[in-house]
């Protein structure tokens, strides 16, 4: 099992309030972009934080970007500058055609316009706008679970990945906000069981921090714990060391931001992610056994010189890791060496060196930083690109050394009692569980509860499952009167999902006048749509004319094959489901 | 003057619909589609090529807000028909015509939570559901490819659907098309050969069909639920066509077929069969001018598309 120590799921409305958003856009201003589309993207933000009450979803505010960058002047300099005008107006005029631009049309104009930016500004060149763009983006999917299935759709079925939590907050307010993170983070676990490894976010600017952490460790699947001390808090600090004397007594992993790029409280408050004030708390006996892993390990860019030069943050990481027994570090977001061959070449020469060192070599962790990393480059390329270039090295980063770090079931080694309560929360929500879980996790399960313990997963996992909103509301409208006996009876939930339309009762297609079949369309499709609206279930932005969610409803009640679970993937994408309920 | 008449109908008719339901922006929507064709030429005992067309342009001219009893109104434009190598023995006619109609859903959906185990679920309001009717004026105008009969129509539409029986005895409620047309002959070679001039008819059309769940009907065993009994029944009449029409019998027509349906739930034959059908008919269906009696076993080929 390959697994990812560092990867983010949550998306933005999970993290952005009035609060928060000036400490996110500090963050956005770290990735290399012309000047003008940061102030845009900054605006945008700006005025979706404004809208924060309101649903916002990523094709209307990529239309509103589209529409910005339009107006800008700087775009208008492109424009004189470039020879073929034609061709510039047709795409410029589409931005007045967007309503039915779909996602797959913007990413075009965004990577034409990229392509427009590189001859002009070749600073961009290590990043296109389409990358910034489709970060955001995935950040602005309506739950967390639309940017995990994002996630794992990159991923190889037994990959597994380890989601930090954030929790930016000014005062810690935004109670509701983080304890919906909480609860759609823990949600994961069961969606993906035995392979999404969350670790909460401990922010000791919430006054209820550790009793926070002590419910989300043993009774919502958390495997770990995060710290993000930039955004505004000391990492030794009385309040901590109670933090850390539960880690250390139940061996919690703990991954801390350590780099001095990032999201922060304010100007100041980066200093406090240098690895340089572990040094005290780890030198204490009580927390020898402390698993600390040093996301980012200090940074990328001492990497790519010819020696880690000391008294950088990697030095300092490197140090700590020599000195104690529990200390590790993470590769996430390192692509200073991408697009040079002499940095890469340094790059791979600097870990090596580390990796030789026996003391160090168990405790270096891949990671990717998904997907803020998306700013950069996609999930799967990040991936490539290390397998590529580390080689021989890469495997134990991916797979022997994280299972070691989370206390995962290993040869020779016990499990550790925060991955039993992992077990524990599976095993007490199995009739909620998505997915079948991993083979690590079903063998834990029966070791604890017993060799004839059975976990019952529905047929089509994640595809069609109870919890899903878009799932109950499609099986709901056609229980009534469509879905013939017995498959309609309450233990058949399961298996209705399998059923084409040929076996539902309004199908007859092959048997009558054409003309009345294409009313019974009209009819099943206002029916569908009615009960949606009803219940409350609003068009997506860009749906939200009838005759065009009619005609897509149209078009899957008369495909004959179509099972239940894909017309629920169908209307997905038009109506706004409480994913999050 | 007739014809200036149904013309002024249909211009007006969108105001009367917009008076009937709530207004809510109007909205077009075009279909088109263009695509080729191999027909049989049973005289020639060979085969012709065609192209199929068809582009439609609807107007939504108001549809209601409301959940229950959802209304809406339209107007359209379409134009469709076959045209093939051989324009002699083109079976189907080129229409164009301009609509305007109605229609209304006659239900109320539930109002539902989600229930704590699966397949469960609390009713806060109950749904109804008693069909969905509609109706349409068209005028148009319609010839064969050679342009030898050409007709002037105006038009009528009526029809009525029921999808949803939940019990039995709904499977007899029949879903229906009934449609009458005024026809005004602008040019006849059929009834200049037949040595007749009707000058201008009207003509009739019924359509209904049922379908039987009988699988589900008493405790039959789960493998027999896809069993389904089906009904088609059409009718074509026209009225005051002159003798030698009538005499030829090329003044009406019926069709019928009756079909035991099997529905696989799950694809047989490496996922290619879903279906096999045993149908009697008997009638024609026009423009087919000889009445035909068949019994045959029909089967039903996957459609959908590959992966999940």
């Amino acid at each position: 099992m390959r697994i990812n120590c560092h990867a983010h799921i949550f998306n933005l409305q999970s993290v952005l309030t009035t609060r928060t958003v000036g400490t996110f856009i500090n963050r956005l201003a770290e990735i290399k972009m012309p000047d003008f589309l940061l102030k845009i993207l900054t605006e945008q933000l700006k005025a979706l934080i404004d809208r924060v009450d309101d649903y916002t979803d990523e094709e209307v505010w990529m239309r509103g970007l589209i529409k910005k960058i339009k107006e800008s002047g700087q775009f208008g300099a492109i424009k004189g500058a470039l020879t073929d005008n034609d061709f510039l107006d047709l795409k410029i005029h589409g931005a007045d055609l967007l309503e039915d631009l779909a996602i797959g049309k913007l990413e075009g104009f965004f990577n034409w316009l990229g392509e427009q930016l590189q001859d002009w500004d070749d600073d961009a060149h290590d990043v296109t706008i389409w990358d910034v763009v489709d970060f955001v983006r995935t950040g602005l999917q309506p739950s967390v679970r639309q940017v995990t299935q994002s996630l794992m759709e990159q991923l190889e079925p037994d990959s597994g990945v380890v989601a930090l939590m954030m929790d930016i907050t000014k005062d810690g307010s935004e109670e509701e906000l983080f304890e919906r993170q909480t609860a759609n983070t823990s949600k994961m676990v069961l969606a993906y069981p035995g392979r999404i490894f969350p670790f909460f976010a401990v922010n000791p600017i919430r006054e209820d921090h550790l009793g926070l952490m002590t419910t989300a460790l043993e009774k919502r699947g958390f495997v770990g714990v995060k710290l993000y001390p930039s955004l505004g808090y000391a990492v030794d600090s009385q309040q901590m060391r109670k933090v850390y004397d539960y880690c250390v007594l139940n061996h919690v992993p703990i991954t801390v931001h350590s780099t001095n790029k990032g999201f922060r409280f304010d100007g100041t408050s980066g200093d406090n992610a240098d690895p340089e004030h572990w040094e005290t708390i780890l030198g204490k006996d009580e927390y020898h056994n402390l698993k600390v892993c040093f996301a980012h390990f200090g940074g990328d860019q001492a990497f790519v010189r010819e020696e880690i030069p000391g008294g950088t943050w990697t030095a300092k990481v490197v140090d700590l890791m020599k000195r104690f027994p529990n200390v590790y570090a993470d590769i996430s977001y390192h692509t200073a060496a991408m697009g040079s061959a002499k940095k890469a070449e340094r790059y791979l020469a600097n870990l090596r060196k580390l990796v030789v060192n026996p003391k160090l070599s168990q405790r270096i962790l891949f990671g990717t930083d998904f997907f803020l990393v998306r700013a950069r480059l996609k999930e799967d390329s990040y991936w490539n690109y290390y397998e590529a270039l580390l080689e021989d090295i890469f495997q134990p980063m991916a797979t022997r050394n994280p299972v070691e770090f989370l206390g995962l079931p290993a040869e020779g080694a016990e499990t550790s009692p925060s991955i039993i309560n992992y077990v524990q929360f599976v095993y007490e929500h199995r009739d909620k569980i998505e997915s079948l879980p991993t083979a690590w996790l079903l063998a834990e399960i029966k070791r604890i509860y017993g060799e004839e313990t059975e976990i019952e997963v529905p047929g089509l996992g994640p595809e069609w499952n109870w919890s899903r909103d878009s799932h109950y509301r499609t099986w709901s409208f056609m229980v009534d009167g469509h879905i013939p006996p017995p498959d309609n009876s309450e233990e058949r939930f399961a298996q209705a999902g399998l059923l084409a339309m040929r076996s539902m009762n309004y199908w007859n297609r092959e048997f009558e006048y054409k003309e009345i079949w294409l009313q019974k369309l009209d009819d099943m499709a206002e029916r569908f749509d009615s009960y949606l609206l009803a219940n409350d279930i609003a068009p997506r932005a860009g749906y939200e004319d009838g005759s065009r969610r009619l005609a897509l409803l149209k078009k899957a009640f008369d495909q004959r094959d179509l099972p239940l679970y894909k017309l629920a993937k169908t209307v997905e994408p038009i109506y706004r489901f409480d994913e999050e309920a | 003057m007739k014809k200036i008449i149904a013309l002024l109908i249909i211009l007006t008719l969108p105001g009367v619909a917009l008076g009937a339901v709530k207004e809510q922006a109007p909205k077009a929507s075009l279909a088109y589609h263009l695509k080729p064709a191999l027909l049989e030429q049973p005289s020639a005992g060979s085969f012709m090529g065609g192209l199929d067309f068809g582009f439609k342009a609807s107007y939504r001219l108001a549809s209601s807000p409301a959940k229950t009893y959802r209304r809406s109104a339209f107007g359209s434009f379409d134009l469709q028909g076959l045209l093939t190598t051989d324009s002699n023995h083109n079976p189907r006619p080129i229409t164009v015509s301009l609509g305007a109609g109605g229609a209304i859903n006659l239900s109320g959906p539930k109002i539902a939570e989600r229930g704590p185990r699966p397949g469960t679920e609390i009713i806060k309001q109950k749904g109804f559901y008693y069909g969905r009717a509609s109706g349409s004026l068209d005028v148009g105008y319609e010839t064969d490819q050679a342009g030898d009969n050409r007709n002037f129509i105006v038009g009528a539409k009526l029809g009525y659907v029921f999808t949803q029986p939940t019990s039995w005895y709904q499977d007899f409620i029949p879903s229906f098309v009934a449609a009458y047309d005024y026809v005004d002959i602008d040019k006849s070679q059929m009834q200049e050969q037949l040595g007749a001039d009707d000058g201008d008819y009207q003509r009739g059309m019924v359509a209904a069909s049922w379908k039987f769940r009988i699988g589900h009907y008493g405790r039959l065993p789960e493998y027999l639920t896809g069993l389904s009994l089906h009904f088609d029944l059409r009718f074509y009449h026209d009225f005051n066509r002159s003798a030698a029409i009538e005499d030829a019998d090329k003044d009406q027509a019926h069709y019928f077929a009756c079909s035991l349906n099997y529905t696989f739930k799950k694809a047989l034959w490496g996922n290619t069969l879903t279906g096999i059908y045993l149908q009697f008919n008997d009638g024609r269906i026009p423009p087919a001018t000889d009445d035909d009696t068949q019994v045959f076993l029909g089967v039903i080929l996957w459609q959908g598309t590959i992966g999940r």
